[in-house]
C-alpha cells in the first residue's frame, strides 16, 4: 500500500484493508464523503406499493399479510404499532431470535468480518450494529430495565426515524452469515434480518428487486417470468450450440412425463448463463441419463428469493417442487447452481421431498461420484482457476471439497483463496442486493471477496451461485476490468467433458 | 459440632451488626442464590421452550447450520464444546487481522477466572466436611496467581472495549457493559486484595504464629488464637475458615453461625465482606443481564444443526445411472 492510498485518520480502517488495494480507491474517499452515513438512499421500496404487484406477489390480506392493511395505508402510529406488536410475537414465537437479542456481549468482534461494514464504514452496517437497532427496541418493550433506565441500557422506543434505520440497515445485510461464524457465540445476524424482514413484508414492504422476483416466483415459479415456450425456444437454441462444438445432437428434455430425474436448473442459465445449461445437458448425457431426466416449466428455478422475504414464500416454493416431482414420479431430484437456492433446498425441500421418499442431490455430488469412479472423460482446461466458496453452499448447505474436486480435475491450476470455506466473503449481493440502484454499493461491499480472488493471481472465478456470477462480473469491471473471468462449476466441466 | 463452632456460637455480636448481617450476609445470600438459580433455569428453559418458529420452523427451514459435515448429534456437541473452551474462532485471520490478543485476554480471564471458582469451592467442601487438602503454599500462590491472571485479563478486555469503540468510530458500549465491568472489577479486586492480606508472610511456623498473634490479639477471636495457629496451618487463612463457617451455617439453616462467623470476617477481613456483598449481588445480576450468555451455546441452533448423511441420496443417483433403478 502506497503512503497516498490510506484509508484517513478520520474512517475506520483495518490492519490489511483491502479497499485501498482497488484501483478505485480514490472514487471510495470521494462517495464516502458524499454518501456516509447515509448510505442506504439506495434502497427502494416505496415503488412496490401498488395493488397489483402485492396481489401477485401474494401479498393478499389474510392469506400471509396478519396487519388490518397494507402499510402504505396506515398511519406512522399504526405503522409503528403493527412493528412493535409483531416483533413482540415473534421474539415469543422464535428461539434463535430471542437467543441472538439476548446474548451479544457487544464485543465487536463480528465488525470487521462484515463486507458492508468494509464497504461503507458505518457502524449499523456491521452485525452488531445493524442488531443493535432491534435490540434498543426489544429492551424498551420486552425489558423492564429498558423501561426505567432506557438512555443508560440503550432502550429505544420505536419512532419513524427508528423505523427507517431498520429498513435501510435490514436491508443492507447480506444474510451470508459470516459473523456467525467468528462469533464466539455464533450469533447468527442473517436470523435477526429475516426476521425484521418478514415484519416488513408483512406490511406490503419489499425491497423492489427481491420483490419483483418473488412476484414472478409466485406466478411462474421461476425468477425470470418465463414460461414453458420461452423455455423451449432457448432450449432449441442450446441444443444447436452443443451440437456445433460437439456434433452431437442432444435433446434438452422439458417436462418429459414420467422422467426419474427431475433436474432443477437456475432461471438465469437460459439468459446469462447459458455454458451453465451446457454443462448439465452435456454432463446428463455423458453419464448416460438423457432419457431418464427432465427440466420442468413450473419449477425451472433452483433459486428462492423467498429466503429474502418471508417463510410463507419460501415454503411456498419449496412444497411446489416437491408437488411436481411427486407428480412427476421422480425418485431423485438434482439441484443445479444456485448459493441461496442450496440454502432453501436443502434446509426445507430435501426434508419435505424425504417425506414423499423422493431423494436430492447437488449436481456437483453427482459430478464428483463420476469423476471418483471415471464415469466422465474430462481433459484439463488450460485455466488457472481460484474459487469462490458461496456462503450458503459453505456455511449452510454441507458443500466445500466438491467444487474443489471439480476445479482440481477439469483446470491446469487451482488456487485456494485466503479467505475461503467457512470464512468465505460475500459477494455484496446476497439477499437479492442485485438492482442497479445499488450499484454503488455492490461494487464496494463485493470488492473484497474479489480482491481474495484477484490476490491468487487465478484467470478464472468460479462459483456455483448465480448471485455470485450476476455479481462479480460488475464489480470486476469496476475495479478491475478484464482481469477475471467469471464461470460456474457446471461451465468449467461443460468445456472439459469429451463426449 | 466442633470446637470452634461452639467457641464462635458463644461470641455476642452487637444487635446493629446482628440485624446487618442477617439482611445482607444470610437473606441476602438466600435470595442471591434462589435467584440465580432460578432465574438461570427460568432463562434456558425458556429458550429451550421457545418454538423454532412459525410452523416449527426457522422461518421456513428445518435446520440453521453454520458447520459442514456436521451429521451427527455427538459431531454437533462436539462444536459447541469446542468453541466453547477454546473460543478458536478468534484466531482464524481476518485481513491480516488475528485477534491474538483479545483471544488470549478471554483465555486469560475465563480459565482463570474457573480456576478461582474451582478453588473457592473448596471453602464449600470445608462446609461440607470434605475439605480437599492442598499444601498451604501452593493453595496461596495458586489462588493469588489465578486471581492476578483473572483481574489482569479483565482489565485487558476492558481497555479493548475502549480500544473497539475509538477503532470503529461510534459508541457501541452503554452503560450496561460498564456496569458488568465495574462489578467485576470490584468484586474480583476485593476478594484478591481480602486474599492477599487474610494470609501469613509464608508458611513456617514462626511466621504463622506471629501472623495470628498480631492479626488476631484484640476482638472477638482473640480468646483462642492459639487455637487458630493449629486451624491456619491446616487451612491455610483464619478468612479461609471464617468463611467457611457462615457457608456450612448457610447450608444447615444454622444462621447463628453464619452471622457470627461473618461478623468476625467483618472484623478481621472487611475486604472479604464487600466481596461477598457484591458477590452476592452479582449472582442475582446475572440471570437477567447478558452474563448469560455463558449458558447460551449449547441453545444455539445455528451451532446445534445438523445435516442428514448425503450417501442415500448419492446411492439413488448411482442405481439411476448404473441401470439399476
Amino acid at each position: 500500500m502506497t503512503a497516498e492510498k490510506k484509508i484517513p485518520p478520520h474512517i475506520p480502517s483495518l490492519k490489511r484493508d483491502p479497499i485501498p488495494e482497488s484501483p478505485k480507491f480514490e472514487e471510495w474517499l470521494k462517495w464516502y464523503a458524499e454518501k456516509f452515513p447515509e448510505s442506504s438512499k439506495w434502497i427502494n421500496a416505496r415503488k412496490l406499493m401498488v395493488e397489483k404487484f402485492l396481489r401477485e406477489a401474494e401479498f393478499e390480506p389474510g392469506k400471509f399479510v396478519k396487519t388490518r392493511d397494507f402499510w402504505w395505508k396506515l398511519s406512522p402510529e399504526e405503522r409503528i404499532r403493527f412493528f412493535v406488536e409483531r416483533f413482540r410475537e415473534v421474539i415469543r414465537e422464535n428461539r434463535a431470535l430471542r437467543l441472538y437479542l439476548e446474548n451479544c456481549t457487544h464485543c465487536g468482534y463480528c465488525i470487521d468480518k462484515c463486507q458492508m461494514w468494509i464497504a461503507t464504514r458505518d457502524y449499523h452496517n456491521s452485525p452488531v450494529g445493524r442488531v443493535d437497532l432491534v435490540r434498543a427496541i426489544f429492551k424498551y418493550y420486552d425489558k423492564l430495565t429498558g423501561k426505567l433506565f432506557s438512555k443508560l441500557v440503550d432502550a429505544k422506543e420505536l419512532t419513524e426515524q427508528l423505523m427507517e434505520e431498520l429498513w435501510i440497515y435490514f436491508h443492507q445485510c447480506t444474510e451470508c452469515r459470516r459473523c456467525a461464524y467468528f462469533c464466539p457465540f455464533g450469533i447468527d445476524t442473517a436470523e435477526v434480518t429475516r426476521a425484521v424482514r418478514q415484519i416488513f413484508a408483512e406490511m406490503g414492504m419489499v425491497y423492489e428487486f427481491v420483490g419483483n422476483t418473488v412476484r414472478s416466483l409466485m406466478k411462474t415459479g421461476n425468477h425470470m417470468f418465463l414460461n414453458a415456450k420461452a423455455i423451449k425456444a432457448v432450449f432449441d437454441m442450446v441444443q444447436e450450440e452443443i451440437k456445433e462444438e460437439t456434433g452431437k445432437d442432444i435433446e434438452i428434455p422439458l417436462d418429459k412425463p414420467k422422467a426419474k430425474i427431475l433436474f432443477l436448473p437456475s432461471s438465469t442459465d437460459v439468459f446469462t448463463n447459458l455454458d451453465t445449461l451446457k454443462g448439465f445437458v452435456k454432463t446428463m448425457y455423458a453419464l448416460g441419463l438423457q432419457d431418464k431426466y427432465t427440466f420442468s416449466s413450473e419449477v425451472f428455478e433452483v433459486g428462492n428469493f423467498g429466503l429474502f422475504v418471508s417463510d410463507y414464500h419460501l415454503t411456498r416454493q419449496g412444497k411446489r417442487i416437491a408437488e411436481v416431482a411427486t407428480r412427476l414420479g421422480a425418485e431423485l431430484v438434482i439441484f443445479g447452481e444456485c448459493g441461496h437456492g442450496w440454502r432453501a433446498f436443502k434446509n426445507y425441500v430435501i426434508p419435505e421431498l424425504e417425506k414423499r421418499g423422493i431423494k436430492a442431490i447437488h449436481f456437483m455430488q453427482l459430478v464428483v461420484w463420476a469423476i471418483k469412479k471415471r464415469k466422465l472423460k474430462l481433459r484439463k482446461l488450460d485455466y488457472v482457476v481460484t474459487y469462490h466458496d458461496p456462503c450458503n453452499l459453505s456455511r449452510a448447505g454441507d458443500l466445500i471439497e466438491e467444487p474443489r474436486i471439480i476445479l482440481r480435475t477439469v483446470c491446469k491450476e487451482f488456487r485456494e483463496r485466503e479467505h475461503n470455506k467457512h470464512r468465505t466473503l460475500c459477494c455484496g449481493a446476497g439477499t437479492g442486493l442485485l438492482g442497479d440502484d445499488v450499484i454503488p454499493l455492490r461494487v464496494w461491499a463485493g470488492w473484497p471477496s474479489v480482491y481474495d480472488a484477484w490476490k491468487t493471481g487465478a484467470q478464472i472465478l468460479a462459483t456455483p451461485c448465480s448471485i455470485d456470477k450476476a455479481q462479480f462480473p460488475v464489480v470486476i469491471n469496476y475495479h478491475i476490468p478484464g482481469q477475471m473471468t467469471v464461470k460456474g462449476l457446471a461451465d468449467l466441466v461443460g468445456y472439459a467433458l469429451e463426449l | 459440632m466442633t470446637p470452634l463452632e461452639k467457641f464462635l456460637l458463644g461470641i455476642t455480636v452487637p444487635s446493629g451488626a446482628y440485624v446487618c448481617i442477617v439482611l445482607g450476609y444470610v437473606a441476602l445470600a438466600y435470595i442471591a442464590v434462589i435467584v440465580f438459580v432460578v432465574g438461570v433455569l427460568y432463562r434456558v428453559i425458556r429458550w429451550a421452550v421457545t418454538p423454532k418458529g412459525p410452523g416449527g420452523l426457522y422461518w421456513g427451514l428445518y435446520r440453521l447450520t453454520l458447520y459442514p459435515n456436521v451429521h451427527s448429534f455427538w459431531k454437533a456437541a462436539g462444536w459447541i464444546f469446542v468453541r466453547m473452551f477454546t473460543f478458536y474462532t478468534l484466531l482464524k485471520e481476518n485481513f491480516g487481522y488475528v485477534s491474538g490478543g483479545f483471544w488470549f485476554g478471554l483465555i486469560l480471564f475465563h480459565y482463570s477466572i474457573w480456576a478461582t471458582l474451582l478453588f473457592h469451592g473448596n471453602i464449600i467442601a470445608y462446609a461440607l466436611n470434605m475439605y480437599f487438602h492442598v499444601p498451604l503454599a501452593v493453595k496461596y500462590w495458586l489462588g493469588i496467581v489465578a486471581g492476578v491472571l483473572a483481574y489482569a485479563g479483565l482489565i485487558y478486555l476492558a481497555i479493548r472495549r475502549a480500544y473497539v469503540q475509538a477503532r470503529t468510530k461510534v459508541k457501541i458500549n452503554y452503560f450496561d457493559d460498564w456496569l458488568l465491568v465495574l462489578q467485576l472489577l470490584i468484586i474480583m479486586g476485593f476478594g484478591l486484595a481480602a486474599k492477599c492480606t487474610a494470609y501469613p508472610s509464608s508458611f513456617t511456623e514462626e511466621a504463622i504464629r506471629s501472623y495470628v498473634h498480631s492479626t488476631y490479639s484484640s476482638g472477638p477471636l482473640a480468646p483462642i488464637k492459639g487455637e487458630l495457629v493449629h486451624l491456619v496451618k491446616e487451612y491455610g487463612s483464619v478468612m479461609f475458615i471464617l468463611i467457611g463457617e457462615w457457608f456450612k451455617g448457610l447450608l444447615t439453616g444454622n444462621i447463628n453461625l453464619a452471622v457470627k462467623a461473618m461478623y468476625c470476617v467483618a472484623v478481621y477481613h472487611p475486604l472479604e465482606l464487600v466481596h461477598v456483598f457484591f458477590a452476592e449481588w452479582f449472582l442475582i445480576y446475572i440471570p437477567w443481564s447478558k452474563m448469560i450468555h455463558m449458558f447460551m451455546m449449547p441453545f444455539n441452533p445455528a451451532l446445534y444443526g445438523k445435516f442428514e448423511p448425503k450417501e442415500p441420496a448419492l446411492q439413488v443417483a448411482i442405481d439411476i445411472v448404473e441401470g439399476r433403478r
